[in-house]
């Protein structure tokens, strides 16, 4: 029987979520958004307040589905909920934020049952924009946090470099579910 | 006139080997004998090695007896029919030798040992390669470098971490600028033509100052040096001698968002970020040859991502048969997405 596979796209408002999934998924991307009231924050003008969706058929027949979560804190419960379901998490971090390294603590802290499972990859958006902190400093701060995991610094626009989060996730997965020491180490550090 | 002496350090058992073909073929170190040096030449000799051991291209072990990978000796001294290469050391006075032969002048010189050892290394590789074409098994999956291609010289130059900046003509291509110091490069030639660009055998190297306006102006359009490294790495290294030995596990991912790559790239570097590995280990568990997954390694090797661990630490397991619902996830998604 074909099987579904869950993957989260999470980040900041403004990090490209939505754009990220529309670059994946088969079918257009059905959103629900809303006047931004946080322009504090993020200048656009609108914000995603419900899941984006997204989807992918897989050869047989199964389908790998995209959610892309509000990155507004007040929309968290339904992080909780999607992320048991979850195979893992594309996570995208604005480069042209105020503080993109406390807003990758900050979803690391709060995706921590997958980031626990090490299923989660991270896409740096507007590097064009923003050219610090670059990939050095990311993986410092990912040192610091003990966590070894791929950080991309990605055109969300650009199909191709999305493919290569997407792919990148689903190979970690699969490694860590094929060797056993792996498998271990995720018990014992749990 | 002194004959047949040679230079002490010898390494402990030395495993039968194929005549000419010693350590070139497996990664350990290779193989020098000298004879007919006195006794304060070979010292001499001895901290000139000493001093080129980070910056030869392959690692070289001085031993006083044959199998020899090379060979070094005056004329009065004899030549081993058995040894890889051979190379001749001139006294004051003494002429050169035939066309292609190695001629090492004394008083030593460090440059001058350092010329020879990476001659006489790729001399050995050139007939590595060769003798793998003409042998009947196993097939190449690809058209292995022959240590004689821009990939395998820039290689090397970038390996010792120069100070001055580089300029390389490429014929057919177009020029390339590398600045190490600045830890970027640049081409006048559009991206996707770097590989073939580095499998030229026709160019022009030249080390330009890192001040120099002319870098200034061309390292505007610069790219991050991982580019560059990581297609020199894929294309070349075929299997250094750590490569062959150690275990790798990866500390850091290369930016397959930006670097071009293969699916089997990003599963390689999902098996190492989750296991040390040796080549050998990661060919079995990728799928690929060994070949693929020593210039993986390398790649990965000279853009610094890769801790080295030592070959006796824990063994990966068996790569586990099919049965969770990740199995084969990967290849599925490949195929709707065309990774």
């Amino acid at each position: 029987m074909p099987q579904e596979y869950i993957v989260l796209v999470a980040g900041p408002m403004g990090a490209g979520k939505t754009t990220a999934i529309a670059a994946l998924s088969e079918i257009p991307v059905v959103r629900t958004e809303a006047q931004n009231t946080d322009l504090e924050r993020n200048a656009k003008a609108t914000t995603t307040v419900a899941l984006d969706y997204g989807e992918i058929t897989l050869p047989d027949g199964g389908k790998v589905r995209l959610y892309g979560v509000p990155g507004q804190e007040r929309f968290d419960f339904m992080w909780r909920i999607l992320e048991k379901r979850a195979l893992g998490l594309i996570l995208l971090i604005d480069n042209a934020a105020v503080d993109p390294l406390a807003d990758l603590r900050h979803f690391l802290q709060s995706f921590a049952e997958i980031d626990r499972r090490g299923a989660l990859v991270i896409g740096v958006t507007r590097c064009d924009v923003a050219m610090q902190p670059d990939a050095d400093a990311y993986y410092a701060q990912l040192r610091q946090l003990d966590r070894m995991l791929p950080v991309f610094q990605i055109d969300g626009r650009e199909p191709a470099q999305v493919r290569a989060l997407l792919g990148t996730l689903v190979a970690l997965v699969e490694a860590r579910a094929t060797f056993s020491d792996a498998r271990a180490t995720e018990g014992a550090t749990a | 006139m002194i004959a047949g002496r040679s230079i002490a350090a010898e390494e402990s058992a030395t495993p039968k080997r194929a005549p000419g073909l010693h350590a070139a073929s497996e990664g350990a170190a290779l193989r020098l004998v000298v004879d007919g040096l006195e006794p304060d030449e070979r010292d001499v000799l001895a901290a000139i090695l000493h001093i080129l051991e980070e910056r030869c291209a392959r690692r070289w072990q001085l031993c006083d007896r044959a199998p020899a990978d090379l060979q070094l000796h005056t004329r009065a001294a004899l030549r081993d029919h058995r040894a890889g290469v051979t190379g001749l050391i001139l006294r004051e006075g003494e002429t050169a030798g035939s066309g292609d032969s190695l001629d090492l002048t004394m008083p030593l010189r460090v440059m001058a040992v350092l010329d020879v050892l990476n001659a006489a290394g790729d001399r050995l590789s050139h007939r590595r390669i060769l003798s793998e074409q003409q042998a009947p098994a196993t097939p190449a999956a690809g058209v292995e470098d022959d240590g004689k291609s821009l990939a395998t010289a820039l290689g090397r130059l970038i390996e010792r971490k120069p100070d001055q900046a580089l300029r390389v003509r490429i014929v057919g291509h177009g020029t390339l600028y590398v600045s190490w110091r600045q830890r970027r490069f640049c081409s006048d030639f559009a991206r996707d033509k770097l590989k073939p660009a580095l499998e030229q055998h026709s160019f022009v190297l030249t080390t330009i100052a890192s001040d120099s306006p002319e870098l200034e102006q061309q390292m505007q359009q610069a790219r991050p040096i991982d580019e560059l490294l990581w297609s020199i790495g894929l294309s070349t290294g075929g299997e250094p001698p750590a490569l062959c030995s150690a275990r790798f596990r990866l500390q850091r991912w290369p930016d397959l968002a930006r670097l071009p790559h293969k699916p089997m790239h990003i599963q390689a570097c999902a098996a190492l970020a989750a296991r040390a590995m040796s080549a050998d280990e990661l060919a079995a568990a990728v799928g690929v040859s060994r070949r693929d997954a020593c210039h993986f390694l390398h790649a990965c090797e000279l853009c610094g991502l890769t801790q080295t661990l030592p070959a006796d630490t824990q063994a990966a397991p068996s790569v586990l048969p099919a049965s969770g619902r990740f199995t084969g996830l990967f290849d599925r998604l490949r195929r709707s997405l065309g990774l």
